[in-house]
C-alpha cells in the first residue's frame, strides 16, 4: 500500500467563506479519486483549512492569497516539501486545481519523462530529437477554455501518462477531457517545457504571446534568454518554470460559450443541492416527529 | 500549549515567511515581462508591450 498524500486547502489573507472553500475542496478531491487516480495511481484526500495554523503537519498547502506576484506556483519550504500559493479571482478553483494535480504527478517538481520534441517544435524548424520533458500534467491545456466541472466548480483539464507516448493511436486519451487529442500537443494559451541533452538547455514551447516572440506558437530558449537557471539553482525545476512563465491567457479566466457552460452549470449544481438539502431537512423533521411519543411535545431546533 | 499545536504554529510561521520572501522577488521584465491586464486581448497586450518598449518583434534577432 502506497502512502496517502494529504492536501492542504487554505485561505491567506483573503476573505474566502468556509462554505466556498469546503466545496472548493471537496470538488478536488473528488476530481482527485474519480478522475486523476486511475491514470496516475496517485491516492490523495484534499482537505480545507480556515488558517495555515490548523493544518496538520504531514499536510502538503495549497495557499490561497490576493497579489501573490513572485510567489504564484510550486515551491518547497525548508525540509524540501512541497506547496503551492495561488492567486485569488474568479478562477481561482482552476488556479488550485492545476496546483493540486501538478504536485500529485511530480510531488517533489522533477520528474522528468523522455519522448521525441513536440510536432508543433518541428514544425517550426527544430531538429527532431529525444528530450526530456518535465512532468507538469495541466500546462499544455492549462487555458480555462479547456477546463470543465466537478460539483459545479471549475477544474483543470490534466494530461493522461499516454501523453508521452511516441505515436498517435485512435480511442487513446491524451487528456482528461480529451481537449489534448495527439501524443505532446499544445493548446492554445498552454505550455510545455524539455532539456535537450546536446545542447544542455531547457526549452520551452508557448502557445502564447510573449515579451520575446508574438509568434503563436514559439520556442524559447529558458537557459538563454531567462532567469530560469538561476531561479532553478536556488528553489528547483519546477519552481524555476513557474517564476519565468507568465501566461496571458490563463489569467483572461474564461471567455464567450466556455463562460457560458460554466455559470450554467453551475446555477444547475447550486440549484440540485439545494433541493437535495431541502428534501433532507423534511426527511429529517419527519423521523423526528414520528420517533417523538404521543402527548409530548417536540422540542425545538 | 500541546507539541502537535507548537508544531502546526512553528510550520505555519515558517511557511508564511517563506511566502513573503517570494513575494517580494516581483516579476520583471526578466523573468517573462509584466502581465497581462484584465480583459485585454492578445493583440491589445501586444500592442502595449512594443509601445511601452519591453517586446521584441518575432522577426528581430535575440540580443
Amino acid at each position: 500500500m502506497a502512502l496517502p498524500i494529504h492536501l492542504a486547502l487554505v485561505s491567506e489573507g483573503v476573505n474566502i467563506s468556509s462554505s466556498d472553500l469546503t466545496r472548493v475542496a471537496s470538488a478536488l478531491s473528488k476530481q482527485v479519486d474519480r478522475d486523476f487516480q486511475p491514470f496516475w495511481r496517485v491516492d490523495a484526500t484534499v482537505d480545507s483549512f480556515v488558517r495555515l495554523e490548523d493544518i496538520p503537519i504531514d499536510y502538503w498547502p495549497i495557499v490561497v492569497m490576493r497579489n501573490v506576484q513572485g510567489a504564484a506556483g510550486y515551491h518547497q519550504d525548508e525540509e524540501g516539501q512541497p506547496y503551492a500559493v495561488v492567486e485569488f479571482g474568479d478562477q481561482w478553483s482552476l488556479t488550485a486545481s492545476h496546483e493540486c494535480l501538478e504536485m500529485l504527478a511530480d510531488p517533489f517538481g522533477r520528474r522528468l519523462r523522455a519522448g521525441n520534441l513536440p510536432e508543433q517544435a518541428v514544425h517550426l524548424g527544430l531538429a527532431p530529437q529525444r528530450v526530456r520533458y518535465l512532468v507538469e500534467v495541466c500546462d499544455p491545456s492549462e487555458s480555462g477554455q479547456f477546463s470543465y466541472q466537478v460539483n459545479g466548480i471549475q477544474v483543470s483539464d490534466f494530461y493522461t501518462p499516454h501523453f508521452f507516448e511516441p505515436v498517435r493511436t485512435a480511442g487513446v486519451r491524451y487528456s482528461f477531457t480529451g481537449a489534448i487529442d495527439a501524443p505532446r500537443k499544445v493548446l492554445e494559451g498552454g505550455y510545455i517545457s524539455w532539456k535537450e541533452p546536446t545542447s544542455r538547455h531547457w526549452f520551452q514551447l508557448r502557445m502564447f504571446p510573449d515579451e520575446f516572440s508574438s509568434n503563436v506558437p514559439h520556442v524559447l530558449d529558458l537557459t538563454a534568454d531567462t532567469i530560469f537557471e538561476k531561479v532553478k539553482t536556488a528553489q528547483g525545476l519546477r519552481a524555476a518554470i513557474d517564476r519565468v512563465t507568465k501566461v496571458p491567457a490563463y489569467r483572461e479566466g474564461l471567455r464567450g460559450p466556455v463562460l457560458m457552460a460554466a455559470r450554467v452549470g453551475t446555477d444547475t449544481s447550486i440549484k440540485a443541492q439545494e433541493s437535495r438539502a431541502e428534501d433532507l431537512r423534511r426527511s429529517i423533521a419527519g423521523l423526528r416527529e414520528a420517533a417523538t411519543p404521543r402527548g409530548r411535545k417536540r422540542p425545538k431546533r | 500549549m500541546s507539541g502537535k499545536k507548537q508544531d502546526k504554529n512553528k510550520r505555519a510561521a515558517e511557511l508564511r515567511k517563506q511566502i513573503n520572501k517570494l513575494k517580494s522577488q516581483a516579476p520583471s521584465a526578466e523573468d517573462g515581462g509584466p502581465e497581462m491586464k484584465p480583459g485585454e486581448s492578445p493583440k491589445d497586450y501586444i500592442e502595449r508591450r512594443v509601445r511601452e518598449g519591453g517586446f521584441k518583434k518575432a522577426t528581430e534577432e535575440p540580443e
